[in-house]
């Protein structure tokens, strides 16, 4: 399912964290997102799963859904905060098929639970509580419940970031396939930048709430993008066609603050446009940031 | 590929079973003992019946002695009914209250609904104030049901306005809790010395108020409630996996989250309003059954239920053989019960038991 | 003559002069009191032993008292006149727990409301308002000793003297009442410089407590009897309650005496299977619940006590008790039954409730009135116990 994101602006108590996003994600291939700290990734990712109220549109596709309705096309699975519930494995998994569960569980569902289990590899965790789990086992049991759910559409924020570099790589490979044999839209978000340059299939720069670039991994990560986005200085080289990054320092204060100096006033000139859309009322702020 | 279909429908079911077949025991073996609990509930009292005559008479009432048959019908089984039915409704309760405020610590008390029912009751007892220009057996009642929803509304409403989060929640219902906890000092301040021992006893809580009628009441709400609750098992269940996590999976977290507020404030106001506040029940019950059952909400909610009858028909139980020929008063002995049990829960819980 | 006469005038106003002066400085130096003019205003140091067994050393009469419990036996004791010589009372106490006595007392003496309430220990006192008083004495009850440890340290460091009395049974050993009851008593009388009416008073006390005890000692037929509190339906006085005493001294059997405390929840089957001669309800004049008010000063007939004791009594299995078979139901004003030297009325009720054939000649409420006529300053008014049987 083709998942379309056009013209989407969010903002927190009218501070815009997103301005202006159009990005698109194609079926049966990963879309990674990546950017700095507080570049918005996360944001988007529930934006797009319904789970904040942006203004914009959100198209699945080509169409627009409800909030009740997207739940049942998209998985998101949230940043593992670790969490101490006392659910076994299965019953975990079980829940992502909430929408036909009742008070007997049918057939279907079991099977569908048992594949999901299998499929990852899981099966001999089935009885055991999800509070009992190492880090990784408990990503992979919630992918098995975003995978229970036959998604269309899979988004997954920071699915690795805890996890050991075995775990990191058998969990994308994972998601690499069940993304292929499924051809759901899967977007990631993802820190690691090699990683990224891995096992994207397509990459989106997010840069203090806008895109940056987009595009294949190849012409994505370059050493201008890291330093632009990153401050950091960085060699990109190539590891048998996929960019292989290594960063080097960061940007000396001096430069640093050019940067800023340059993308800050675009920046504002942006987030009053935008407000005189969003909060037409607010006259006063809005004639602060014109000033500016 | 016939055959392997079949296959994972088997290790699925086995699985299944697996994790469901110990469950289904467990309530068994709770229900069993809630059962055995309450027949010795009934056998036990000074007037030293025997367990035939009780038998004939709770099946036969005709055929034994009038003081006999009043004994069962008037004093032992409303009694001891009311234990299991207000116990199950604290249980349920306190699960769900743990639930829907994500905290372990939650009682069907948290947010102020005891305080609310007390100042209702005191409001009645001291000033002579009801709701219902009524007196006798439902005058105090009446009172203290109408200040308990009230202050679960003023919940409701706090949390409508500014979003059913569990922070806000427990924020507005520690400020209703003072609220209501000030304004019955000020009563209490005013109260002549009988008025005063009335509440105190009042607060307190004891099953000898029980009647046929409470019995009745408080059994057909508690069987309303469990059944709303029961249809909404599985999205209660996800709530515990967080917000944002039951949300993905299509759960309307806030809406849930106020509904079931309602259910059991209904719930916790009809068992505080004839019985009083009686601790303990409705936090351990739900940890006991959590221990036993985990958080799969078609267990755990009829578990919690059990483990609340359990404890408050024990605790009925003890508080008529403590002092023979007297009735220890019950609040006591659900701590007396409560607090070791509760202190072997915290030292014996596994890793990720909150 | 001239000279006889001006000496006769200068006898005369010296006198005068020296008793005013020894009477001021009678309060400085207590052994300087033999003037024989000085009578009226003589003072002397004593030394009392109070009920909670302290040493207190007062100069008495007393002139300025505050007072926090028991005013109807300082007035047995002192009269209208000691009255005048209170500076602060324990209203808070009245109000609450005594409410018709409060409204009868301001009803006969209303300077008595404009007195300074200093509260009641433990609950709302207020020991620097008793201090600014300065009174010559403190009164109060044995029972407030364990809220009043600082104040009383308070109170001998300011040079108040602080007694304590106790009127309450704490057990049914008849001679320690009666000691304890003549010791109050006589601390009262000499702090009011009344001791011969405190002796009349404790004659009056003990006689009417013999009136029951002399035909109840050796009694073999003890009936049945519970006692109940109004405010929660099961609620009896167990071993320690005062009722437990008088059933006792007054040759009854209180059922619910396994409850070890002062009292308890019964069970209720325990009641039908005990099956009592006699059931007395206590209560103040006000019910906890519906506020009405059935006995007390300010009632004048028995008709909602009545219709109390009937819903009172309306329990599941109670028609076939023998008491109430019998009719034998009552309902008892709380404030007669303990703490007061008018106490001994509860005992005369209950045994004449217990023993109707042995107590026919005695009418509790006509010895009642004799204390108030003979003691009081006002006359007994209310109703203090009603029966199911009376008209």
């Amino acid at each position: 399912m083709r998942v379309e994101v056009k013209n989407l602006w969010f903002g927190y108590n009218s501070t815009p964290v997103l301005k202006n996003i159009s990005i698109e994600a194609s079926p049966g291939k990963v879309t990674v997102i990546i950017g700095p700290n507080g570049a918005g990734k996360s944001t988007l990712l529930k934006c797009i799963a319904g789970l904040l109220k942006p203004s914009g549109r959100v198209l699945l596709n080509g169409k627009e859904f409800r909030r009740e309705h997207i739940s049942r096309l998209i998985s998101y699975i949230p940043q593992d905060h670790s969490i101490g519930v006392v659910l076994t494995v299965f019953e975990t998994v079980l829940l992502g098929r909430i929408n036909f569960l009742s008070w007997r569980i049918n057939k279907r569902d079991l099977e569908i639970v048992m594949r999901v289990l299998r499929e990852l590899r899981i099966e001999g965790l089935a009885s055991r509580y999800i509070s009992e789990l190492s880090g990784g086992q408990r990503q992979m049991v919630f992918i098995a419940q975003a995978l229970a759910r036959e998604p269309k559409v899979l988004l997954m924020d920071e699915p690795v970031s805890n996890l050991d570099i075995r775990h990191q790589l058998e969990i994308l490979n994972l998601i690499k396939k069940v993304t292929k044999d499924n051809t759901m839209t899967t977007i990631l978000v993802l820190h690691d930048l090699n990683l990224a340059a891995r096992y994207a299939d397509e990459l989106i720069v997010l840069r203090k709430g806008e895109v940056y670039n987009r595009g294949n991994p190849n012409s994505v990560l370059t050493e201008d993008m890291i330093r632009d986005v990153y401050g950091v200085h960085a060699k990109v080289g190539n590891d048998g066609g996929v960019p292989q990054v290594t960063p080097l320092k960061p940007l000396a204060n001096g430069e640093r603050l050019m940067e800023w100096e340059r993308t800050e006033k675009v920046n504002t000139w942006l987030q009053a446009a935008h407000l005189s859309t969003l909060c037409g009322k607010d006259n006063s702020r809005k004639k602060a940031n014109t000033r500016l | 590929m016939m055959g392997r279909e079949e296959s994972y429908h088997r290790n699925a079911v086995e699985i299944y079973r697996s994790v469901s077949g110990k469950k289904s025991i467990f309530l068994l073996l709770f229900t069993l003992a809630c059962l055995l609990v309450f027949i010795t509930d009934i056998s036990m009292g000074p007037a030293w019946l025997p367990i035939k005559t009780i038998f004939m008479g709770v099946f036969s009432p005709e055929s034994i002695d009038k003081t006999s048959r009043v004994i069962i019908w008037a004093i032992r089984l409303p009694t001891a009914i009311m234990a299991v039915v207000v116990g199950a409704a604290l249980g349920i309760a306190g699960v769900e209250m743990q639930t829907i405020l994500n905290n372990p610590l939650a009682s069907p008390y948290t947010l102020g609904v005891s305080a609310g029912a007390g100042f209702g009751a005191a409001l009645a007892l001291i000033l002579g104030v009801g709701i219902v220009p009524h007196e006798g057996e439902f005058f105090v009642p009446v009172n203290a049901f109408f200040f308990a929803l009230l202050t679960s509304m003023g919940i409701y409403l706090i949390a409508k306005i500014k979003g059913a989060t569990t922070e806000t929640m427990v924020l507005a219902g520690i400020a209703l809790l003072f609220l209501f906890h000030s304004m019955l000092a000020l009563l209490e301040y005013t109260a002549s010395e009988e008025a005063l021992q009335a509440i105190v006893f009042w607060l307190f809580g004891s099953l000898l108020k029980a009647t046929w009628r409470k019995v009745g009441i408080t059994f057909v709400v508690l069987l309303f409630v469990a059944l709303l609750l029961i249809k909404d098992a599985w999205r209660l269940t996800t709530l515990r996996l967080g917000d944002e996590r039951a949300k993905s999976l299509g759960v309307d977290v806030e809406k849930l989250r106020l509904k079931v507020l309602i259910l059991i404030s209904l719930l916790t106001a009809i068992a505080v309003c004839f019985v009083g506040t009686i601790g303990f029940v409705g936090l351990v019950g739900p940890h006991m059954a959590r221990m036993l059952v985990g958080e799969d909400q078609r267990y755990l909610l009829p578990m919690s239920a059990l483990g609340g009858a359990f404890i408050l028909s024990t605790a009925s139980l003890f508080s008529k053989i403590v002092v023979p020929g007297t009735i220890f008063p019950i609040g006591i002995i659900t701590s007396f019960v409560g607090v070791p049990f509760f202190m072997f829960l915290i030292l014996k819980r596994r890793r990720g038991f909150w | 003559m001239k000279k006889l006469i001006l000496l006769l005038v200068f006898l005369l106003i010296s006198s005068i002069l020296s008793a005013g002066c020894i009477g001021e400085k009678g309060t400085m130096n207590p052994t300087e009191n033999t003037h024989p003019s000085a009578v009226t205003s003589e003072k002397k140091s004593i030394v009392i032993t109070d009920l909670v067994g302290r040493e207190v050393m007062v100069k008495v009469p007393v002139e300025r008292v505050v007072l926090l419990y028991g005013l109807e036996d300082y007035a047995a004791v002192g009269g209208e006149d000691a009255l005048k010589r209170l500076v602060g009372i324990n209203a808070w106490r009245y109000k609450k727990y005594r409410p018709d006595w409060w409204q009868y007392w301001v009803r006969n003496y209303p300077e008595i409301k404009e007195l300074p309430d200093v509260g009641q220990p433990g609950k709302s006192f207020k020991a620097e308002e008793v201090i600014e008083l300065k009174p010559d004495v403190v009164i109060a009850d044995a029972s407030m000793y364990k809220y009043m440890q600082e104040d009383v340290k308070r109170f001998e460091k300011a040079g108040i003297p602080i007694v304590f009395t106790d009127y309450f049974p704490h057990s049914d050993n008849i001679d320690e009442l009666f000691e304890e009851a003549k010791r109050s008593t006589m601390i009262l009388g000499k702090l009011l410089g009344k001791e011969d009416r405190a002796q009349k008073l404790v004659q009056f006390f003990e006689d009417q407590f013999n009136i029951v005890l002399n035909r109840t000692e050796n009694i073999k037929n003890r009936p049945k009897v519970i006692v109940f509190a109004t405010w929660s339906q099961w609620r009896a006085y167990g071993k320690k309650g005062m009722y437990n005493f008088w059933i006792k001294l007054a040759g009854g059997r209180n059922i619910a005496e396994n409850i070890s405390g002062f009292s308890g929840d019964v069970n209720p089957e325990f009641v039908i299977r005990e099956n009592p001669d006699v059931i007395v309800f206590t209560c103040n004049n006000n019910f906890p619940s519906g506020q009405r008010v059935a006995i007390g000063y300010t009632v004048d007939n028995t008709s909602t006590a009545k219709k109390a004791l009937k819903e009172l009594i309306n329990r599941p299995g109670w028609q076939d008790l023998k008491a109430i078979q019998d009719r034998r139901v009552y309902l008892i004003h709380h404030g007669i039954s303990h703490g007061h030297i008018f106490e001994f009325v509860c005992l005369q009720y209950i045994a004449k409730w217990l023993h109707p054939e042995l107590f026919g000649d005695l009418n509790p409420e006509k010895n009642l009135k004799k204390f108030y006529d003979e003691f009081m300053p006002y006359p007994l008014k209310g109703i203090w116990a009603v029966g199911l049987k009376d008209p």
